[in-house]
């Protein structure tokens, strides 16, 4: 099954130890713990990687073992290898030698590693049963060993080893229990020669014999239980269950959109530094403008997005071992269902108001595909931090001084984007993505505290998927575009000679003036140049398809450039306008209200700005939620749809407003 | 004294069943695809299982007591599982 494609040495086994398989699969039902095991075994040597054309992740270690150097190789839960789910396939794929994660070589595994709850054998026996019969080299690793022993359940193993024909290992992940003997258990790992059933009801009338050979219990209902059944009809109650997610998803988003900003500024402080650096030791020229502008800031607009996904992805990972995250999808299912949508989305869609990118990921827990490309065509729909520059920047021309306006017009742009991406829900559940939704059965984990270091490896190895699988193409993007953006150079411009000119005659007397006209030179020079980029050809060249929604030249320079990332959209316009990026500056977001076109008329009048807020509510104007869309959708023909039809949208709805507020005023 | 023996009772849906109720699986009406994976989930003909809330979702435990495990369905799977209460 998985050896790496890219490693030369392949771990071989000492003569002095015994032989260990060197490939191993870990299978087993949802919720055994099998995870928590894998952390265990695994340590920090462990990498996340996807099954090729899906959305389901292996998580694969090499182990360094007394026994010897081993791949492990962790599966996704599934109840039986014969349904036709997503999991199952890539079980079967994976037992047969036909698939294997990103990045290795499908071969069948050496040996597989069955995990079975111990405080649910008889069902996990179903699953024992189907995997033993493909006679590949196995152990049992009967898991939870000290919350079945809570329970009064006692396992025979050596009983339960006889019957199955393999190798049994009871352990504990949380006491530690029998977790040293897994991997020298491994070393004995065989084929059962044992006969298995092959249809459901023979298969559970043969688990039912053996769980009753191997398990005994005490029929008592214990606390826990009743506990659980309490916090259940309190988690999934119709009102006080719908109060309880709101208050933790706003803990979560809260978490997200500040705690998040604090890495996040020192990232963007340490690459403008990183750029300063470069620029002072590099002598001026191309290659220096390339590093500066063009790569380092394009590592840098990678990196930024990081501490948002990997907060994101701790949480949810958290939430996820509590138990609780499984009751909440059933509440929000209630609310999202009318428009398509399932419960799963709701936490994609909440936190997409922080960023697009780490929500689109997180839609991999939407167990449905259809459900799952819905939420994901309709995440960047919410108002991520990136477009909050954006609506201060236009809220503040269009209702300067009143701060109640623009708290109002703020709230309309999170509004106007929740219903666009809500009905474009319902409009690609009755088109694109017609079907009936699976209804919800979800088995409910018990409740317990949340593993840390878990969540911190889970959260980890998401955030080196994301800069691994997204990072190279933003780069490169990035790159092209600042490219268009500083090429050709220019001559100075006229207006700046003339006030250089005007700089050397005062110098002397008065050296203050002089300053201000070789800075106001400057200035001309940099605006002077935005216009001659190739970007500022493409932009006048394509106003007129603007025009309709009251952008001149300048403005379309803005939208185009902001395609990339819709933030760049206020540093173009201040490049442009101001002939400076320093939009921090008051004195440029006042110019940039009073700019004017190059007939004399103001380039925001109160037309054009309702119509570029409604068009930065709508467009996607972010190149990075396209590349992780193409790649999480499994194609780039749902980025450029998502695109598609976001900037029509977006062109449709910014022109009728201007038309129809021109013709009104 | 002898007593006549007690008729089985009939299957009624699962959604008709009350909190705290206990019952047998006796048949659904899913399609093969959906009735698979319930199965799979521990959900098989003659099990025994109890009901800890109604409505949507419907929860219920499955299997004995001291082991098993705890299923969540939507009330539109909760309608086409036949159960036999007991």
């Amino acid at each position: 099954m998985s050896e790496p494609t890219t490693t030369a040495s392949e771990p071989t086994p000492s003569a002095s130890k015994p032989a260990i398989p060197r490939t191993v699969a870990l299978i087993g039902n949802p919720n055994v713990g099998k995870t928590t095991l894998f952390n265990t075994l695994a340590g920090r040597r462990q990498k996340t990687a996807n099954f090729p054309g899906t959305t389901q992740d292996a998580h694969i270690a090499t182990i360094d073992s007394p026994e010897g150097v081993l791949t492990l190789v962790d599966l996704p839960g599934i109840y039986s290898l014969t349904l036709d789910q997503s999991e199952s396939v890539i079980c079967r794929g994976v037992l047969e030698g036909n698939t294997a994660p990103e990045g290795w070589r499908a071969r069948p595994p050496e040996a597989v590693m069955l995990v079975l709850d111990g405080t649910n054998l008889l069902r996990n026996l179903r699953l024992a049963g189907e995997v033993l019969a493909r006679r590949l080299p196995s152990v049992v690793v009967v898991s939870m060993a000290d919350a079945a022993s809570r329970r009064g359940i006692h396992i025979d193993a050596d009983r339960l080893e006889a019957l199955l024909g393999v190798p049994v290992v009871v352990v504990s992940s949380k006491t530690k229990q029998g977790v040293n003997e897994i991997l020298p258990t491994l070393a004995r790992a065989r084929a059962s020669e044992f006969e298995f059933p092959a249809d459901a009801a023979a298969l559970e009338l043969w688990a039912d014999g053996v769980y009753a050979d191997v398990a005994s219990s005490h029929d008592e209902r214990d606390e826990d239980d009743r506990l659980t059944d309490r916090l259940d009809r309190a988690f999934t109650h119709p009102v006080v269950g719908v109060v309880l997610f709101a208050a933790i998803m706003t803990g979560l988003f809260w978490v997200i959109f500040k705690l998040a900003s604090v890495p996040m500024d020192m990232i963007d402080t340490l690459f403008a530094s990183l750029g300063g650096f470069v620029a002072q030791t590099l002598p001026a020229g191309p290659i220096r403008d390339l590093l500066t502008d063009g790569v380092i800031a394009g590592v840098g607009g990678t990196v930024i997005f990081l501490p948002q996904i990997v907060l994101l992805f701790f949480l949810i990972a958290v939430l996820e071992q509590t138990g609780y995250l499984a009751r909440a999808a059933f509440v929000i299912d209630r609310l999202l269902r009318p428009f398509g949508l399932p419960g799963h989305a709701f936490v994609p869609l909440l936190s997409a108001h922080a960023c697009a990118i780490p929500a689109i990921m997180s839609a991999r827990a939407v167990p449905d595909r259809r459900d799952r490309l819905a939420t994901i065509l309709v995440i960047p729909f919410m108002s991520c931090s990136a477009r909050i520059p954006v609506y201060v920047l236009l809220t503040q021309i269009l209702f300067p001084g009143s701060s109640t306006k623009q708290a109002l017009a703020f709230t309309m742009c999170y509004a106007i984007g929740i219903a666009a991406g809500l009905l474009s829900a319902i409009l690609a559940r009755g088109t694109l993505l017609r079907g009936k939704s699976r209804p919800m059965a979800l088995e409910l984990p018990r409740y317990q505290l949340p593993s840390l270091v878990g969540a911190t490896k889970q959260a980890l190895g998401r955030g080196w998927l994301f800069v691994r699988k997204a990072g190279t193409v933003i780069l490169a993007i990035s790159v092209v575009l600042w490219w268009l953006g500083a090429y050709p150079g220019s001559e100075p411009s006229p207006i700046a000679d003339g006030l250089r000119e005007q700089a050397a005659v005062v110098a002397e007397t008065q050296p203050t003036q002089a300053d201000e006209l070789l800075a106001q030179a400057e200035m001309e020079d940099t605006k002077y140049a935005a216009r001659r980029t190739f970007l500022g050809r493409i932009g006048a060249t394509a106003q007129p398809i603007f025009a309709p929604m009251g952008a001149d030249r300048q403005l379309t320079v803005g939208i185009l450039a902001s395609f990339a990332a819709r933030e760049v959209f206020v540093s173009t316009m201040a490049v442009q306008i101001a002939g400076t990026n320093d939009t921090e500056d008051e004195g440029v977001l006042a110019a940039v209200s009073g700019a004017t076109r190059d007939d004399g008329s103001l380039v925001f009048t109160p037309a054009t700005s309702w119509a570029m807020l409604v068009f930065f509510v709508l467009a996607i104007q972010c190149l990075p939620t396209l590349v992780v869309t193409a790649k999480e959708a499994g194609g780039w023909k749902w980025a450029g749809l998502q695109f598609a039809w976001m900037s029509s949208l977006a062109y449709i709805a910014a022109t009728l407003v201007y038309q129809i507020l021109t013709r009104i005023a | 004294m002898i007593t006549a023996p007690v008729a089985p009772k009939s299957p009624i849906r699962l959604s008709q069943l009350t909190r705290g109720q206990s019952a047998r699986l006796d048949s659904t009406t899913l399609d093969s695809g959906e009735g698979e994976a319930l199965r799979a989930m521990g959900l098989r003909p003659e099990c025994e299982l109890k009901v800890c809330k109604m409505g949507e979702p419907c929860i219920v435990t499955i299997g004995s007591k001291a082991g098993g495990c705890r299923i969540a369905l939507a009330k539109r799977l909760a309608d086409h599982l036949h159960v036999r209460p007991c």
